[in-house]
């Protein structure tokens, strides 16, 4: 086909557009829907007893903030990638990564100073699945937003994407799971969000529309 | 992209997004020769010049409601291009990997070659060698819009893919397929 062609073949489908809000914008949507299921979440599982106490913690409040702060800088990143030429340096992907290094090199520092490695328990496989359930609604959000809008860069989307939906539901169920060992948030909470940052990043080139 | 023709592809884009046809076909003539200039700039006179040009346009229309007005043009488009250009430059590396076996195709028979005229006879052997040598996507399409006859439309429905993708492909493949064949035009 000759580029003439394509362009006139192009030209007839020059349907009537809406252009996509601002990824700020899009970002505030996405966290309403990420906040009201985590506020459901918790509804449903129901807060831990000793919320208060453990509110009054700095190490916890400590963690649900770095938590906090992994995906809300995830997702705008995710955002901000799905808009071609939008990203003017990796910067923001980057204070991602580092926020959520910094959550595992938190965690993994507190199983070092405690030490007694990983004891049994038999209640982190309960906490990814609360994760996996929290998240299940703000993870199919967010792909839809990127699918909307074209990511060039498909990978580093859907990590992106999987980590800002995994870590909106880990705060959530750290408010609702009775178990501060940091062995248990390592399996339970940590765990989830990496290994979906993975899957996020190997689904995306199948999921995600080419631009 | 000078500044001139970026405020004019700013103001041709957004009413290619209100729906102007002409607006947008104006649009993408720029934008093709703006792309074609990139690419020769950084790859030289490759032949696959036009794909990484066919490309761009088929993204641009894909993504075009990602453009925002308020925002520069220039840096829109080129993340575009030079994506596209570096995901031909990747296709062209691997098919060129695979089509090195394609280079020992049975050379046509010595009497073929005595015989007066014979232009206008199918050797269906080298053709078949020739599609079965294409990449699985483009062996796919050109199969099914010249050998099962089918349509644009129904390959692009089967396939899940645009039609304008299926035409791209679909050329691609008989470039490829005249390559292989000895450059004689169908």
């Amino acid at each position: 086909m000759k580029t003439e062609d394509l362009i006139a073949d192009l030209a007839t489908r020059a349907t009537p557009v809406r252009p996509l809000a601002s990824p700020a914008i899009r970002f505030a949507g996405w966290f309403a829907i990420a906040a009201a299921c985590a506020l459901a979440g918790l509804a449903a599982f129901g807060p831990r007893a000793d919320l208060a106490e453990a509110i009054a913690r700095p190490a916890f409040m400590a963690t649900a903030a770095l938590t906090l702060g992994v995906a809300v800088v995830s997702g705008f990143a995710a955002l901000v990638l799905a808009i071609p030429g939008a990203e003017r340096s990796p910067a923001l992907r980057m204070t991602a990564l580092t926020l959520l290094g910094a959550w595992g090199v938190e965690l993994v520092t507190g199983l070092i100073r405690e030490g007694g490695g990983f004891p049994s328990d038999a209640h982190w496989p309960v906490c990814i699945i609360r994760i996996i359930v929290v998240g299940m609604i703000p993870a199919w959000a967010l792909a839809g937003m990127l699918r909307r809008a074209a990511p060039l860069r498909l990978a580093p989307t859907g990590a992106m994407a999987a980590i800002a939906a995994m870590a909106a539901a880990a705060v959530a169920i750290q408010f609702a799971c009775p178990f501060d060992a940091p062995s248990h948030l390592i399996r339970g909470h940590f765990a989830p969000v990496v290994v979906f940052a993975a899957l996020g990043a190997w689904l995306a080139p199948r999921f995600l529309n080419r631009a | 992209m000078t500044s001139v023709q970026e405020r004019q592809a700013t103001d041709l884009m957004i009413r290619a997004q209100q729906g102007d046809a002409m607006a947008y076909a104006e649009l993408l003539t720029l934008l093709a020769v703006t792309a074609r200039r990139y690419a020769r700039n950084r790859l030289g006179d490759v032949a696959w010049i036009d794909d990484v040009t066919q490309e761009t346009l088929v993204t641009i229309h894909a993504a075009r409601q990602t453009y925002d007005a308020r925002r520069p043009f220039a840096p829109w488009f080129y993340a575009i291009l030079s994506s596209r250009l570096i995901d031909v430059l990747r296709k062209e590396r691997r098919v060129s990997a695979r089509e090195v076996g394609a280079d020992v195709l049975p050379e046509p028979a010595p009497e073929a070659a005595a015989t007066p005229d014979r232009s206008d006879e199918v050797d269906f052997d080298r053709v078949k060698a020739a599609l079965a040598s294409l990449p699985a996507r483009q062996r796919e399409v050109v199969s099914a819009l010249k050998v099962q006859d089918e349509s644009v439309k129904e390959v692009s429905r089967r396939l899940g893919m645009s039609e304008s993708a299926v035409k791209v492909t679909a050329h691609r493949g008989y470039k490829a397929l005249r390559r292989l064949l000895g450059s004689r035009e169908s």
